[in-house]
């Protein structure tokens, strides 16, 4: 049996292998000049779930910002912390790239 | 009487969330328990945006004056040697987000040397000599004094196909920056942009307003080459370009000063270092 992940998910693009994934294909987010810079505070210290329903009303998005941000981010959950500043993607930028 | 900003501040965004509280009363309306459980969790949603200064999607502030606020790549605290389009420059070039030649430069703000490169600058005074006849020595008068020409010579190499793609970036961002607007160009006429150019930290070279008046490329025949795949080609053509994967790359640069911030010139402000550039303001005084 085969699981279809979401549009929204990180593994949306990454195929099964009967029950298994196959390797992890990426989700890259586009990077304009223009993309806020957003200093993580304590509201959303751990929380990039918080950040992304708050943003895009979608908690599921909550990979986009280790993806955005490579080179501050590399857990996407304990790397977000205070005083971490990162990209934050606009809504369009989602829609095109994730399809969704 | 002194006024204590941080009050200020709260009293901004205490308006701002009742502002928010009497807009969710008016699309929800109603005392029932899911219109006031609504009420309450959108609030919640809005004002944790609004205390961290961000808005829905992502979205960049509008600005009084018409222009939008952006947040661009942390150069102030980079010392690596960076040429960078003026904070003002519009949509043009790598800010262009129709250019997805120039994109990979969006992530650094500009060409980003990877190695430390060799910059060459000269400053000098010059003075007229006045040869009274039958003296020993010239009187020397003051003429002008002037900053000659940078010149930053850099190796770049590409062993990955994203570091061929910035560097295939770095190239045609050079050769575009040599170019004025022309033909089609809806803001024809317009000079090649100003650039800012920063190294070594901020009293070094700090965002100062250079044009370049040459650039030089040794596309050498000892190196290998490797692919750097654009997302969108133009002309309709394969997208594929080889870059070499060792390349040392010449910038002549030439400062611009405009007469206006000439104005704000004072040799003891320049001394005390109160003339040094901002990224995202002024451009610095070399």
């Amino acid at each position: 049996m085969t699981v279809e992940y979401r549009q929204d998910s990180p593994y949306a693009q990454t195929r099964m292998q009967g029950t298994y994934l196959d390797i992890y294909e990426p989700r890259p987010i586009p990077s304009y000049a223009d993309d806020v810079l957003f200093t993580v505070n304590l509201t959303y210290q751990f929380r990039p779930d918080l950040l992304a329903y708050d943003l895009y009303s979608n908690q599921n998005l909550w990979w986009v910002f280790a993806v955005r941000n490579p080179n501050a981010i590399e857990d996407p959950i304990w790397d977000f912390r205070v005083g971490k500043k990162i990209y934050i993607p606009k809504q369009a930028t989602l829609s095109k790239a994730l399809g969704i | 009487m002194a006024f204590n900003f941080n009050n200020i501040t709260e009293a901004v965004q205490d308006a701002t969330s009742s502002a928010v509280q009497k807009g969710l009363s008016k699309a929800i309306p109603g005392d029932g328990f899911i219109s006031k459980t609504a009420r309450g969790y959108l609030g919640s949603q809005a004002n944790r945006l609004i205390n961290s200064q961000l808005n829905p999607g992502g979205e960049n502030s509008v600005l009084p004056n018409g222009g939008v606020a952006t947040a661009r790549f942390g150069s102030d605290n980079d010392t690596r040697a960076r040429l960078a389009l003026s904070p003002g420059s519009g949509n043009i070039l790598y800010r262009d987000p129709s250019n997805e030649l120039l994109r990979p430069l969006t992530t650094t703000d500009g060409v980003v040397w990877p190695y430390t490169p060799s910059i060459n600058v000269g400053y000098s005074a010059a003075y007229t000599g006045n040869q009274v006849i039958h003296n020993n020595y010239a009187s020397q008068s003051y003429g002008q004094s002037m900053i000659e020409q940078i010149s930053c010579v850099g190796t770049f190499t590409a062993n990955t196909p994203e570091e061929a793609e910035y560097l295939l970036s770095v190239l045609h961002f050079l050769k575009s920056a040599t170019k004025s607007f022309f033909g089609q160009d809806p803001n024809r006429g317009t000079p090649p942009p100003v650039l800012r150019f920063s190294a070594h930290g901020p009293y070094m070279f700090n965002s100062v307003p250079v044009v370049i008046s040459a650039t030089n490329f040794d596309f050498e025949q000892t190196v290998d080459y490797i692919n750097a795949k654009v997302a969108s080609g133009g002309g309709g053509v394969d997208s594929t370009t080889r870059v070499p994967s060792s390349i040392s790359i010449n910038v002549t640069l030439l400062p611009v000063i405009s007469r206006q911030r000439q104005t704000e010139f004072g040799l003891e402000k320049y001394a005390r270092g109160e003339l040094i550039g901002q990224a995202s303001g002024k451009g610095g005084m070399p």
